[in-house]
């Protein structure tokens, strides 16, 4: 055990010392203390625009094409009245033109009324990303509608209007335990685990695969077992990953309470998450399990190589692993289709698990039993893919020359 | 003490690396494993120190398989393995730690070889930057910080300029002399010749010869004349049975019949009736290399050495 602590100690200050993880970690500084400080306030800057462009009219453009006789009389004066977008009438034959000028700015719209009762009508918007606020647009035409068929219909237009523009106070609230902060640091946390865990993971296999290629390993592996020396790399380079992750949270902290706003739609988005200890440990439980399963997936695809320039070749698999079960758990997370099912799926998957259940820990509570099961999956992956991992590390790290073929690795796997 | 082999063998697929080697290193002092490259030393040492297993035979340190950790031995492997980005001293602490000392004693005595070998001043400097000799000494020195009793050495020579071969050669000597057991594998053979009091010669994974060198070199008796003198003095060897080989720049050589000592006074003896005094008149046992010639043949030695 003494000399996993020692490959561990070496492997962590080496790892320290080198240039880019101090470079990365400055980045990564900086970039935290940029956002804990824009990023409220860009959110506050989107909705003053907001205000700005509703209140005084600015911004929106709408090309107004209107066949329908009258129909809808009314409508472009209550748009320009109180949904503040500016209303250029045109003529029917002037649509293509109209069309060009909507392809050049998301910020324009061109409507046309057919004839008819009701009329056809349709709104052209540069494509679906655009901003312009339809949904404000069709609720003032069907109002402007509803108030001429109103006055058709011999009701006062003034107590007809006054009906149609009145509004209900409507105040929405959520009975569920996710809050935007959690919701945030759901994502936050997840992209910080694939990147740790991805990271780290990779960092194993580089230091196999140059302990290898440098030979190294050959003086290594007369002091130290095989197995204690993959068992030390993985420990330094998980523990350096762990208190990476644990200076940029405190880091992030501190920011947020220095740099960001205590108010505002934008300084909810870094609200600090709600979590109980329970919690937050089972979170940890996830990274460290997360970490050491890919860890020693990589360490064999170090192990397979003798040249650096193999190990990109090598590790293709795991990476493909790694990216596939980043989405699995984000895509579970985020997709609003998904239901129970899919998140215990995902939950018992060992290699989908790191990334879905943290965020599932933060905005809801999953039950013992899926929690425990998926923790035992783990595990259990994990024990197995450790075994053969050392099994496979020990019989290769000798092994110079081309790169080892899969029936290699099944055959050094059964060699004891 | 002492470190014996005992029919070992390895195989790599159809290709027996190792067949059948036995020896035995009973007392204190420098063994030498030598052969062409891919002759099967490195295999051997790797079997020895539990880096690759055993087909059949075995191999034991005082009657028990060389341990794995521990004080015991030292291996300081043919491909010089060192951390390119890290600082010498923080490497040679951190391999002597896994040897079993303590890291401040680590660090001291990295320190202390690092002073005895002149690389001091390099203690802080990146292992990248050195010299290759000066690597070969970092080597050399993660080998011998725990102080092993046992130590296998795979081609320590190799690149050394002559002024760190030297340095090697003296190091050795007083390593033999403090009573170390030291296995030096090696294909340069007028190295092992230099250095080894017993020797196992393998070829293509056969042990060809093993023994005391000296006993060895003497069964072949004395093969050839090294003279120098003049012109006239040189043509006369050939009417004593002395065949004219390599003109060296400092002698002439000549290849002596069998138990061809007797000849070789008779015309020393001439040379000295016509007054004629040779510069140089040395009888001389077969070298090494003439020996693993002779035992191979020419072309097969060149197919080994081709081969690795």
């Amino acid at each position: 055990m003494k000399q996993v602590f020692q490959v561990a100690s070496f492997t962590f200050r080496e790892a320290v010392r080198k240039k880019a993880f101090i470079i990365s970690n400055i980045i990564i500084v900086v970039l935290v203390a940029l956002a804990s400080f824009f990023l409220p306030r860009l959110g506050n800057d989107t909705q003053s625009l907001g205000e700005n462009i509703l209140g005084r009219g600015e911004g929106y453009e709408c090309y107004w094409i209107d066949e329908s006789g009258g129909l809808l009389e009314g409508s472009a004066e209550l748009l320009e009245t109180f949904m503040g977008i500016t209303v250029v009438p045109q003529k029917a034959d002037q649509l293509e033109d109209a069309l060009d000028l909507v392809r050049e700015d998301g910020s324009r719209a061109a409507l046309t009324i057919g004839p008819g009762d009701p009329p056809q009508i349709t709104l052209y918007t540069k494509d679906f990303m655009s901003p312009f606020p339809i949904s404000s647009l069709a609720e003032a035409l069907n109002t402007a509608y509803r108030l001429n068929r109103f006055e058709a219909l011999g009701y006062p237009p003034a107590e007809a209007r006054e009906v149609l523009l009145s509004v209900l106070p409507v105040e929405a609230k959520t009975v569920g335990e996710q809050s935007m902060g959690n919701w945030m640091t759901g994502i936050i946390l997840m992209m910080a685990m694939f990147f740790m865990i991805y990271y780290y993971g990779y960092a194993v296999a580089m230091s196999v695969a140059m302990e290898k290629s440098s030979r190294v390993m050959e003086t290594l592996i007369v002091s130290a077992k095989p197995p204690r020396i993959l068992l030390g790399k993985c420990l330094g380079a998980g523990l350096l990953g762990l208190a990476q992750m644990t200076g940029l949270l405190a880091f992030a902290a501190l920011c947020k309470a220095m740099l960001s706003p205590d108010s505002g739609e934008g300084a909810a988005l870094l609200d600090l998450p709600e979590l109980s200890i329970g919690r937050a440990l089972l979170i940890l439980v996830y990274f460290v399990l997360g970490y050491i399963l890919f860890a020693m997936v990589n360490s064999v695809c170090g192990a397979m190589v003798s040249k650096m320039e193999d190990l990109q070749a090598a590790m293709m698999p795991s990476s493909l692993i790694a990216v596939a079960s980043f989405y699995g758990g984000y895509l579970t997370n985020l997709l609003p289709g998904a239901g129970e099912n899919t998140i215990s799926t995902t939950a018992l998957i060992p290699f989908t698990a790191p990334f879905a259940v943290p965020f599932q820990l933060l905005n809801k509570s999953l039950p013992a039993g899926l929690l425990a099961a998926s923790i035992g999956s783990m595990l259990v992956a994990i024990a197995i893919v450790s075994f053969l991992s050392m099994r496979i590390y020990s019989a290769s790290v000798l092994h110079y020359g081309g790169r080892l073929r899969w029936n290699d690795l099944v055959k050094m796997a059964k060699t004891k | 003490m002492s470190l014996e082999l005992r029919q070992l063998t390895k195989r790599f697929g159809a290709k027996t690396a190792v067949d059948s080697l036995s020896l035995t290193m009973d007392r204190p002092g420098i063994y030498g494993l030598i052969g062409t490259n891919g002759a099967g030393k490195t295999t051997t040492i790797r079997m020895t120190l539990g880096m690759l297993p055993i087909d059949e035979g075995s191999a034991a340190w005082n009657g028990k398989p060389v341990p794995k950790s521990g004080l015991r031995y030292g291996y300081m492997p043919e491909e010089r393995g060192i951390y390119a980005k890290t600082g010498v001293l923080g490497q040679l602490t951190y391999f002597g730690q896994l040897r079993g000392l303590g890291r401040q004693g680590a660090a001291t005595a990295a320190t202390q070889w690092l002073e005895r070998l002149g690389v001091a001043e390099y203690a802080k400097m990146q292992a990248e930057k050195l010299s290759k000799g000066n690597q070969q000494k970092i080597q050399l020195i993660s080998t011998l910080l725990h102080d092993p009793e046992l130590l296998f050495l795979d081609e320590p020579f190799s690149g050394l300029d002559p002024l760190n071969a030297q340095l090697f050669h003296e190091l050795l000597q007083d390593l033999a002399r403090q009573g170390k057991y030291i296995i030096l594998s090696s294909h340069q053979m007028s190295t092992v010749e230099e250095y080894c009091r017993e020797i196992t010669l393998l070829h293509k994974g056969k042990t060809l010869l093993q023994g005391n060198l000296r006993e060895i070199k003497a069964g072949y008796g004395h093969t050839k004349l090294l003279l120098s003198a003049p012109e006239e003095a040189l043509a006369l060897a050939g009417e004593f049975g002395l065949r004219r080989g390599e003109q060296r720049a400092e002698d002439t050589v000549f290849h002596l019949p069998k138990d061809g000592d007797a000849q070789c006074e008779a015309f020393l003896r001439k040379l000295l009736g016509l007054n004629i005094l040779p510069a140089k008149f040395v009888l001389s046992e077969p070298t090494l290399h003439e020996i693993f010639i002779e035992k191979v043949g020419i072309d097969e030695a060149r197919k080994g050495g081709e081969a690795a």
